[in-house]
């Protein structure tokens, strides 16, 4: 009973932040640098270089979750991957993110949907800085489904993301 | 398995389901919390915990070698510093903040050395995030510090491992303890669903092995149906119908395909008989009792395809059908069978009328012998009377013994046939039976004495005094039995010995033996002699007399009664025939002792006697007058009446058969007469004494009956009773008074009389004997005949002629009843005891006859 009340809180959270989300799009700074790249997109052996803003213009979404690199419940704030892709034109299967600590994951295309992932790049309402996971960190749904309290989705969930190489 | 069933039902009904019902939500709740289990396993974050807090300490060695490289560089890649200084930070942060590390917080050492840690980046980060110059100045000294922590890092990373280890061993467990609880649980599950499947498996062959016997029944049921020669017809409750068999195919020309669903009545029902079949339909299948049982079978005709009528022989059956009611019809063809059945009744109709033909030829033949031999004797007793020499005497006595034996014979050949036709009847009377037994052996002494024999007979053991039975017949066996006695014994002892002996084969009660010390019987010929014709030898028939006949005779008297008869015998010592007979033993009757000394009437009485026949009229006459009464006679009906309209009578004896007016007529004129006239008493006056007539009587007005001949005791009562005005109507058969009334005659007439009378009664027998020699069912009729014996009996009775007027009121009542094959029997056996009769009666005459 708990469980589920706290659950339905947080789907009422998230919803709440979608309707959000253009107000805060509009106050953020638009010539921040570079901080994701993407490689094998469209044009092979081409990278996409994304800011900050950039994400933000693509497309907004709010998490609200815990996880379990943290305390208590935050608010994330991202571009979904589905809608990141989306914009890129990605055809293909698998991508492959990678950490500032070269530490890299797949994820396979199929979780790039709505209600899936988010690649979040504030936590309530502020950029998350490098000392603190950030700034890109991919963010499921955790307290949404079972299904994202993996161990395979908190291997995907990885933080201090700065590369994406989409796999054919 | 008879038994075994029930235990399996006790174990499905009682143990396995609810084993199963009970388990069920138990394997639902643990299943949950494998589930649960499970689930936990797969959100479990050990590998995440292990992959960080290697990392951990990797991150921190990245961090050193940065630093080792900064330090000893010129030009040190100072943002590199910076970026592994961060990455390590946020390590650390998820050690200290992550939700994944709060059990291990837990820990003291882990809570010290990650504050430990912080403690030292947190104070590094004023140095990391300062200028250029600044930093790499720190560097050294950040190094040193570092290093300083490299231990407490590992310990993290030891310690986390601990205690990770154990969380998951006792998560292994408990989902182990919660796997072996449903394990248990499911095992049971599975045995009752086991025993549950067993016993349906059981059930089932159960089924299967109930469905083959039904399908056997069936199967045989269906044979039969189709094998029995009996017509089967299946019809719904409106008579249409359902279902035939072979045999109802074959009897009634029809196939199930082309009447299935027609009415029964349409086909096979005549049209006249469909109303009732309807009828008959509604009422069968009318609930309640009215349902006709189908054990009665019924004929009726019914009709084939083909428009023949055949006899059925039809029973119903109501059933219960899947759609309703049905009826089951059983029907048989009995052409077949009513066709024997006729040519058998035919066969026995032929066979009856060919014994009837056999007695009545009988019957003829022996009456026609008898005439003639009658004849023989009568002229042979004249010629006896006439001058003969010694020769002549001899050879005339020699015809007159072969005479008669021919007439014995033929006697017996008579009571055969008398047999065969099944008119001898049983005449049950009481009786005394020493005193019957007496009179037998004083009735064959002189015969006895003859061939210098005694004869005797005496109880062996307690007697029995008065029973019930028929004493005529009775009469008959003894005679013959103690006939053949004596003829086989001279010079020795006959002796009748009567027992009473346990009844054991019907009720024969009573053994009598009739002994005799004469020649014997062979063995061999003990087993013939209850034969018909049959005798021991030839030569000894001729000697003795026999028949052949006289045993047959006894035998089937004997049988007739209810009794055996058999012999033991010695030849040359003697034989023993025995004799076992059912008789009913009765006290004494009543009115025994009070008929022994009726007294006679106290005052003198005015009696009117109405008889045509002088002779009867005479000696009431003279019997009345003894007793002082004042007597009136007259001679017919008319007469009876007229005196009886002009004078006060006390009583009038009225004679039933009377010229002119007879006595009934003349009672109901008397009873139309004004008073005083019509009260006066009247009593019938009849040798009648059939009870169906004294019914008659009294119809007609008559008080009481007075039986012929006259007797004195029975005319005492008569009267008497007409004083004392009280007048039962009874019926008295005249039980052969040979002898008291013989002297009863005597007694009242003086011998002039006695003689005139006798030789009336002499002339009218001989007439009546000459009428009856020659064709008498033609010449004179049942009806001629009936009235002459009538009017002679009674005068016979008065001489004490009892067979003779017995033997004619047999011949009366077969002639009145026009039997032709009785009235034969009786006209053939009257001339023999005629002759007797006569022969007893003529030496009481004190003169010769005058000849006619």
């Amino acid at each position: 009973m708990t469980t589920n009340s706290l659950f339905s809180f947080a789907r009422a959270m998230f919803l709440a932040a979608i309707v959000a989300t253009p107000a805060f799009a509009a106050t953020t700074d638009a010539t921040a640098p570079p901080v994701l790249e993407v490689t094998g997109g469209q044009v092979a052996d081409q990278t996409i270089s994304l800011s900050l803003q950039d994400l933000r213009d693509i497309a907004v979404q709010d998490i609200v979750t815990s996880t379990i690199w943290t305390e208590g419940v935050h608010e994330f704030s991202g571009v979904p991957l589905h809608a990141l892709l989306q914009h890129l034109d990605v055809t293909g299967s698998t991508i492959q993110a990678v950490a500032l600590n070269d530490y890299a994951v797949s994820i396979p295309l199929s979780d790039a949907q709505i209600g899936g992932p988010i690649v979040a790049f504030a936590i309530d309402g502020q950029p998350i800085p490098r000392r603190e996971k950030g700034p890109l960190w991919i963010i499921y749904p955790f307290d949404q489904s079972p299904e994202f309290r993996t161990e395979t989705i908190y291997s995907r969930s990885i933080w201090q993301l700065n590369r994406l190489n989409i796999i054919e | 398995m008879p038994r075994f069933p029930s235990l399996f039902l006790f174990l499905k009904n009682w143990v396995f389901l609810p084993l199963v019902v009970l388990c069920l939500p138990l394997l639902v709740l643990l299943g949950q919390e494998v589930y649960r289990d499970l689930k936990l396993l797969r959100s479990a974050d050990t590998d995440t915990v292990q992959w960080t807090l290697s990392q951990v300490e990797i991150e921190y060695l990245d961090f050193l070698l940065t630093l080792e490289r900064a330090r000893s560089s010129d030009n040190p890649a100072l943002s590199e510093v910076r970026k592994d200084f961060d990455i390590l930070y946020s390590r650390v942060g998820i050690l200290r903040n992550g939700k994944l590390f709060a059990p291990t917080r837990e820990i003291e050492g882990f809570r010290n050395v990650v504050t430990d840690v912080k403690a030292f980046l947190d104070q590094s980060i004023a140095v990391i995030d300062g200028p250029d110059d600044a930093l790499q100045a720190a560097i050294p000294e950040l190094l040193t510090q570092a290093k300083a922590l490299r231990s407490q890092i590992r310990s993290l990373f030891i310690q986390g491992l601990e205690h990770f280890t154990r969380q998951s061993d006792g998560q292994r467990s408990r989902v182990f303890a919660t796997l072996t609880d449903l394990a248990i649980v499911s095992v049971t599950v599975l045995i009752a669903l086991g025993a549950l499947s067993l016993y349906s498996m059981y059930a089932n062959a159960q089924t299967q092995e109930r469905g083959r016997a039904l399908a056997r029944t069936n199967a045989h049921m269906q044979t039969i149906l189709s094998t029995t020669r009996e017509a089967i017809i299946v019809a719904d409750a409106a008579g249409d119908v359902v279902d035939l068999n072979t045999a109802a195919e074959t009897t009634f020309g029809y196939t199930l395909d082309t009447v299935k669903g027609q009415s029964i009545g349409d086909l096979i029902v005549p049209p006249e008989h469909l109303g009732a079949h309807r009828q008959g339909l509604a009422r069968l299948m009318r609930p309640g009792k009215n349902r006709l049982a189908g054990t009665e079978r019924v004929r009726r005709e019914a009709i084939r395809a083909d428009g023949e009528r055949i006899p059925i022989e039809l029973a119903l059956q109501p059933a219960k059908g899947e759609d309703g009611d049905l009826i089951i019809v059983f029907a048989r063809d009995i052409s077949h069978q009513l066709d024997a059945e006729t040519q058998l009744r035919g066969a026995r109709d032929q066979a009856l009328a060919g014994e009837k033909a056999k007695a009545n030829f009988l019957a003829v033949m022996s009456h026609e012998i008898r005439t003639p031999l009658n004849g023989l004797l009568g002229n042979l007793t004249l010629v006896s009377k006439t001058q003969l020499d010694a020769d002549q005497t001899t050879f005339v006595q020699n015809m007159e013994i072969s005479g008669r034996q021919l007439m014995h014979h033929v006697n017996s050949i008579l009571d055969i046939a008398k047999f065969e036709s099944g008119k001898t009847v049983l005449t049950h009377s009481i009786f005394h039976l020493g005193q019957f037994l007496q009179e037998i052996v004083d009735s064959q002494s002189g015969h006895a004495g003859r061939n210098h024999t005694t004869i005797q007979w005496g109880w062996l053991g307690p007697g029995l005094a008065w029973v019930k039975s028929d004493q005529t017949i009775l009469e008959q066996i003894l005679l013959n039995l103690v006939g053949n006695a004596i003829k086989f014994t001279h010079s020795g002892q006959v002796s009748i010995e009567v027992e009473r002996i346990t009844p054991q084969d019907g009720a024969c009660n009573i053994e009598m033996r009739i002994i005799d010390s004469g020649i014997g019987i062979s063995e061999a010929d003990q087993v013939r002699i209850f034969e018909d014709f049959e005798t021991c030898d030839s030569t000894f028939t001729r000697n003795s007399g026999g028949t052949g006949l006289g045993l047959g005779i006894a035998k089937r008297l004997v049988q007739l009664l209810g009794g055996t008869i058999g012999v033991e015998s010695t030849p040359g010592e003697g034989s023993v025939f025995w004799l076992r007979l059912p008789f009913l033993p009765v006290t004494e009757p009543l009115d025994y002792r009070k008929k022994e000394r009726p007294k006679a009437a106290d005052q003198p009485l005015s009696i009117l006697v109405a008889e045509d026949i002088e002779t009867n009229a005479f000696v009431a006459r003279r019997l009345l007058e003894r007793d002082g009464h004042k007597i009136t006679i007259v001679e017919n009906g008319f007469s009876a009446v007229a005196s009886a309209t002009v004078e006060v009578f006390d009583v009038i004896l009225m004679d039933i058969s009377m010229p002119g007016m007879d006595g009934l007529q003349a009672t109901q004129e008397i009873r139309q007469a004004p008073p005083p006239f019509c009260h006066v008493p009247i009593l019938a006056f009849s040798a009648n004494v059939l009870p169906e007539q004294t019914d008659h009587f009294r119809a007609s007005g008559m008080d009481g009956f007075i039986g012929k001949p006259l007797q004195l005791p029975e005319l005492r009562q008569a009267l008497q009773a007409v004083l004392d005005q009280s007048l039962p109507i009874k019926s008295t058969t005249a039980k052969k008074p040979v002898n008291e009334n013989a002297s009863t005659a005597k007694e009242l007439l003086d011998q002039t009389e006695y003689d005139t009378f006798l030789n009336r009664f002499l002339a009218e027998g001989d007439e009546l004997l000459k009428d009856l020699a020659i064709d008498p069912l033609v010449t004179l009729g049942f009806e001629t005949i009936a009235s002459k014996c009538h009017q002679i009996r009674s005068t016979a009775s008065l001489f004490g002629a009892a067979e003779f007027a017995g033997r004619l009121g047999n011949l009366e009542v077969a002639a009145k009843h026009s039997d032709r094959v009785v009235s034969l029997v009786e006209i053939a056996k009257l001339p023999g005891v005629w002759a007797t009769t006569r022969a007893t009666l003529e030496p009481n005459r004190a003169s010769l006859p005058i000849a006619e």
